[in-house]
C-alpha cells in the first residue's frame, strides 16, 4: 500500500514543449483539429502559434519520469493502479517552443473499502508555469490502487 | 459560423462524436506520445497477469478523444476546467462515441460561463468516461 509519509512531498521538473510533440499526440488520439496542428490555421483564429490540446499537459509529467518516480517513492505497483479521476484548470495556452516548469505534489491518500478488498486512492496535484512566470494550467490526477 | 453564448441553450446537445474503433496500434503509438508506458496497454501477457482480457486503452486516451469532441465545439482558449472519471476500461476493437449537452449558463466577471457534461461509451453503451467542462465567452 502507499506510504503514507510521501504525503506533501513535491517534484520539480523543466520540460520543452516541441511542436511535433504536439502533433504526435493528436496523431494519436485521432485529433484533425488544425489549431493542434497548423500554425496558420491556429493564427487566422488568433493564436499567435498552433496550441497544445486540453490533455497535453499530462505529457510532462508522465514523460520526464516524474510520475513513475513517484509511484516508486510510494511503492506503487504499476500493474496494481487505475486512472480513477482527472481534471484541469486551464489560465493560458501552452505553444511550441514554451519552456514549462512542474511542481507535482502528492495530495492526499485516502482508504476506501472495495467489493474485492481494500482500495487506496492517490491524489496528485501538477501546477505548470511558462517561460513568462505564467500559472499556464493546474491538473490534478486520481489514482487508485488495489491491495 | 461563429459560436455565440446568446445562441446557446440549457439542454442542447452539443457534442456527439463518434471515433473509429481503438487499435491495439493506436495504444502503442499514444504511449509513445505521451510518454505513458505502463505495460498494461501494449503487453498482453502483463495485461493478463493484471486481470484483464488483454491490453487496455490508457485513460488518457479516451479523455484525449473527449477533449477533441468538446473542442470541435468550442475553441480551445475557450476552455476553463475539465473533469472526468473514468468508468470502465477501453479495449481494442471498442468504438467510442461523445456524447454531451449544456447543463448551465450564467454571466460571470462579463463572461458568458456555460457548463456541460458529457459521457464516452463504447457500441454496447458501456459507460468508460463520465466528465464535465465549463468554458468562457466574450459577451
Amino acid at each position: 500500500m502507499a506510504d503514507k509519509s510521501k504525503i506533501g512531498k513535491k517534484y520539480t521538473f523543466t520540460w520543452q514543449v516541441e511542436r511535433e510533440k504536439i502533433r504526435e499526440l493528436v496523431e494519436a488520439i485521432g485529433d484533425n483539429n488544425p489549431n493542434y496542428r497548423d500554425p496558420e490555421a491556429a493564427q487566422r483564429q488568433g493564436y499567435k502559434d498552433m496550441v497544445a490540446p486540453p490533455t497535453f499537459a499530462t505529457v510532462p509529467i508522465l514523460w520526464t519520469g516524474t510520475l513513475f518516480q513517484a509511484f516508486d517513492d510510494l511503492n506503487i505497483e504499476l500493474s496494481r493502479i487505475m486512472h480513477a479521476e482527472q481534471s484541469y484548470e486551464y489560465y493560458h495556452e501552452i505553444f511550441p517552443g514554451d519552456s514549462l516548469k512542474g511542481i507535482a505534489e502528492v495530495k492526499k491518500i485516502t482508504e476506501k473499502k472495495g467489493k474485492s478488498g481494500k482500495l487506496e486512492f492517490i491524489e496528485f496535484e501538477t501546477i505548470y508555469t511558462n517561460q513568462h512566470d505564467e500559472t499556464v494550467v493546474k491538473e490534478n490526477m486520481l489514482v487508485v490502487e488495489r491491495s | 459560423m461563429e459560436l455565440v453564448f446568446e445562441d446557446i441553450n440549457i439542454g442542447d446537445e452539443v457534442i456527439d462524436l463518434l471515433k473509429p474503433p481503438i487499435t491495439k496500434v493506436q495504444l502503442v503509438r499514444y504511449a509513445g506520445a505521451s510518454g505513458d508506458f505502463n505495460p498494461l496497454h501494449t503487453d498482453d501477457d502483463v495485461a493478463r497477469a493484471a486481470g484483464f482480457d488483454g491490453v487496455i486503452a490508457q485513460g488518457m486516451l479516451v479523455m484525449g478523444i473527449a477533449a477533441q469532441a468538446v473542442t470541435d465545439w468550442v475553441p480551445k482558449r475557450a476552455l476553463k476546467k475539465f473533469n472526468v472519471r473514468f468508468r470502465g476500461a477501453t479495449r481494442p476493437g471498442d468504438i467510442i462515441r461523445v456524447l454531451g449537452k449544456v447543463k448551465d449558463k450564467r454571466v460571470e466577471d462579463n463572461k458568458g460561463i456555460v457548463v456541460c457534461t458529457l459521457e464516452a461509451a463504447d457500441q454496447n453503451n458501456d459507460i468508460k468516461v463520465l466528465g464535465s467542462f465549463e468554458t468562457a465567452f466574450p459577451i
